[in-house]
């Protein structure tokens, strides 16, 4: 049973309460007109037994009917009797006849008499049984407004006061029923108290409310449909009063560059991401920052990080926030863009936020940068002569290492020597495919390294007529295939990752804490790495292991297995920091278990090599 | 789960090489002849899936370039 149940069940038992009342009083004041009567008559015939003419005989027949005689035939002789009796005084008192009533009408009279006041009696008796029965509804009716009230209120979904002490005594008389199970009743208290946790939080603005907010200091429309689309997460958290400070801030100041007030600056992402989870504190800080460091760039105005303080929001909110404006919390903060500047300029790279220049990297989180810049550096990406520094937009990537070991792997980054450069360093030629290589592309490369030489491999996925471009065909083919059937590539052409290495999910949960992009160097005085170290590395070339024609990331192996330093050696640890993040072929699997095998296999002298 | 997910990309491009057969109008002996295959091989691949995969990757991205 719930709450509204339950006030609509008491609403509708008063309602039936009401009209019993209104009969009941009906009952009573008949009764109460009877005895009224009866008196009359009888003070009437005390005073003269000749009053009787005067009597309504309808009246007096209705009377005897309702209380004393039961019999048809009695009343009709009854109503004779008295019709004859008044005809009698009738004829005695205004033509004075010399008349007397018969000693029957004399005894009839008597009788009649008898039999009024005996109405009289049962009348009285009828009104002493009805003492406790309800026949006021004033009350009823005063208590059934007050429930319908609160019913009303239950129901408004806008109204947001708590209950009162009083509707709280409402609710305890309507629970005060034995029909109520204990459970029924324990359910009404929770849902009571919820409702009144409930008002405690929600500002209760109303849709319209919140865009009058807006329309009165003249917001775009586009600040309103953004809304709308996320106007039943933003509500709660936004606040008329808040909303007015930013506004009435931001329509005041303005710099000194003379593009006018700075609200017509702000995109409507920016501004909504203020109005819930800014302040005009927040604002007015980030104001003043601004002014004393000179930055007047357009890109601050586009990133709602800047005007707000993330900390605060993430101290003070809960899960239920986790809307779409909650992503910008984790973008580039104020210092991290202008950090980024000073680190990409002296890197050579030729970024600006006044100019709009490299924006994509710039709103990149620094520490994000910085980590790209030690990755990058650690792959060769400033080595060699000349150096070819990679694009700026690959230092905005995620999880750069593994995509770069990616395209180690399909032998287009730090590929064989015996290739021209421009195949086999591609991505160094092309940094721009750090970024635009995805996945998909990836599959379906190493699709055809798998099967073909490595000479018909690069033929077949670089240009013959554009030197250093991939070929045509070969995304001809990627897209043959359509997106989504490369799942199925990935599923039938290569190894799952279990197969690999049964532990690969607790590997996998070690290394999400422990990796940190780099390797120590105590790990080469182990003997697994030793061993590759000693068999399979390539000449000359830092970044590869070679093992047969599966080509895979030396600094992927070093990495993880120095994550994984605390697991003891053994080929299960050893085949997944090999073979993590790779496509390897049934066959490739094999020859790479027939290359790390000797590692295991016990020696003549019973120790392993 | 491997096998649950290949039986679903089986449905899925079964169906639509299906409909590009239909669509361009394709002589299903000479894609039969083309993958290698009898025609009555070719069709009962169609009906059941086939452990090597690969087939109906190669059979669609015919179709598709068709």
């Amino acid at each position: 049973m719930h709450l509204q149940d339950l006030l609509q069940a008491k609403v509708n038992e008063l309602n039936e309460k009401i009209k019993q009342a209104q009969k009941e009083n009906q009952i009573t004041k008949e009764l109460e007109e009877d005895k009224a009567s009866c008196l009359e008559f009888l003070s009437k015939l005390e005073q003269d037994q000749s009053n009787v003419r005067l009597f309504d005989i309808n009246a007096i027949s209705t009377l005897l009917e309702r209380y004393v005689l039961n019999d048809a035939m009695d009343l009709k002789a009854c109503q004779e009797n008295l019709r004859i009796i008044g005809l009698v005084y009738e004829g005695i008192l205004s033509n004075a006849l010399k008349m007397d009533l018969s000693s029957k009408q004399q005894k009839f009279l008597a009788t009649f008499k008898h039999q009024l006041q005996e109405a009289e009696t049962t009348i009285t008796h009828k009104m002493e049984a009805r003492k406790d029965v309800i026949d006021d509804d004033g009350p009823l009716v005063e208590e059934q407004d007050n429930y319908q009230q609160l019913l009303g209120k239950y129901k408004d979904k806008d109204n947001t006061d708590r209950f009162t002490q009083d509707e709280f005594e409402l609710f305890l008389n309507a629970m005060d029923d034995p029909k109520l199970s204990f459970n029924d009743k324990k359910s009404l208290l929770i849902e009571i108290k919820r409702y009144n946790d409930k008002g405690r939080d929600v500002k209760g603005l109303s849709r319209e409310e919140v865009l009058d907010c807006f329309h009165a200091h003249g917001l775009p429309k586009e600040v309103d449909k953004l809304y709308d689309d996320y106007a039943a997460v933003m509500t709660p958290l936004l606040d008329t009063n808040q909303i007015e400070d930013v506004l009435s801030l931001l329509q005041r100041e303005s710099f000194d560059d003379g593009k006018g007030p700075l609200l017509n600056r702000f995109s409507p992402a920016s501004l909504l991401t203020i109005f819930a989870y800014g302040s005009r504190q927040t604002v007015q800080e980030q104001i003043e920052r601004m002014k004393k460091d000179g930055h007047f760039e357009d890109v601050f105005f586009d990133s709602p990080r800047v005007w707000i303080n993330p900390g605060d929001v993430i101290r003070t909110r809960k899960g239920a926030d986790k809307i779409i404006f909650y992503r910008y919390l984790f973008d580039a903060s104020y210092q991290d863009m202008i950090d980024n500047e000073k680190f990409l300029t002296e890197q050579g790279y030729d970024v600006s936020l006044k100019r709009g220049v490299g924006l994509n990297t710039l709103k990149t989180p620094h520490k994000q940068v910085l980590e790209n810049y030690k990755i990058l550096a650690s792959y060769g990406f400033f080595e060699g002569s000349p150096i070819k520094p990679p694009v700026v937009t690959a230092y905005s990537s995620h999880n750069l290492a593994l995509h770069l070991d990616k395209l180690i792997e399909a032998g287009l980054l730090h590929g064989p020597s015996t290739m021209p450069r421009f195949y086999s360093e591609y991505v160094r030629y092309h940094s721009s495919s750090i970024v635009t290589m995805t996945e998909d592309t990836l599959t379906l490369a190493h699709q055809l390294k798998s099967e073909l030489s490595e000479v018909d491999y690069y033929r077949k996925l670089f240009s013959d007529s554009r030197e250093g471009n991939l070929s045509k065909d070969f995304f001809v083919r990627h897209f043959g295939y359509g997106h989504k059937y490369l799942e199925a590539i990935r599923l039938t052409s290569f190894m799952s990752m279990e197969d690999m290495a049964p532990l690969a999910s607790t590997y996998d949960s070690i290394i999400q804490e422990d990796e940190n992009g780099t390797y120590s160097e105590e790990i080469f005085k182990d003997a697994e790495i030793q061993y590759l170290e000693e068999n399979y590395r390539v000449p000359g070339n830092d970044y590869v292991y070679k093992f047969g024609t599966l080509t895979i990331s030396r600094p992927k192996v070093l990495r993880y297995y120095s994550a994984l330093n605390k697991m003891a050696p053994g080929e299960d640890k050893l085949m997944y920091c090999i073979t993590k993040g790779s496509y390897v072929t049934q066959n490739e699997y094999q020859t790479l278990k027939g290359c790390v095998g000797p590692i295991y296999a016990p020696t003549e002298g019973g120790s392993h090599k | 789960m491997i096998r649950d997910k290949l039986d679903q990309l089986f449905l899925d491009i079964r169906s639509d090489c299906l409909t590009l057969i239909q669509d361009k109008k394709i002589d299903m002996e000479d894609l039969a002849f083309d993958l290698g295959l009898s025609l009555n091989e070719f069709i009962s691949r169609f009906q059941r899936r086939h452990s090597d995969f690969s087939f109906y990757l190669r059979t669609y991205r015919l179709l598709m370039e068709r």
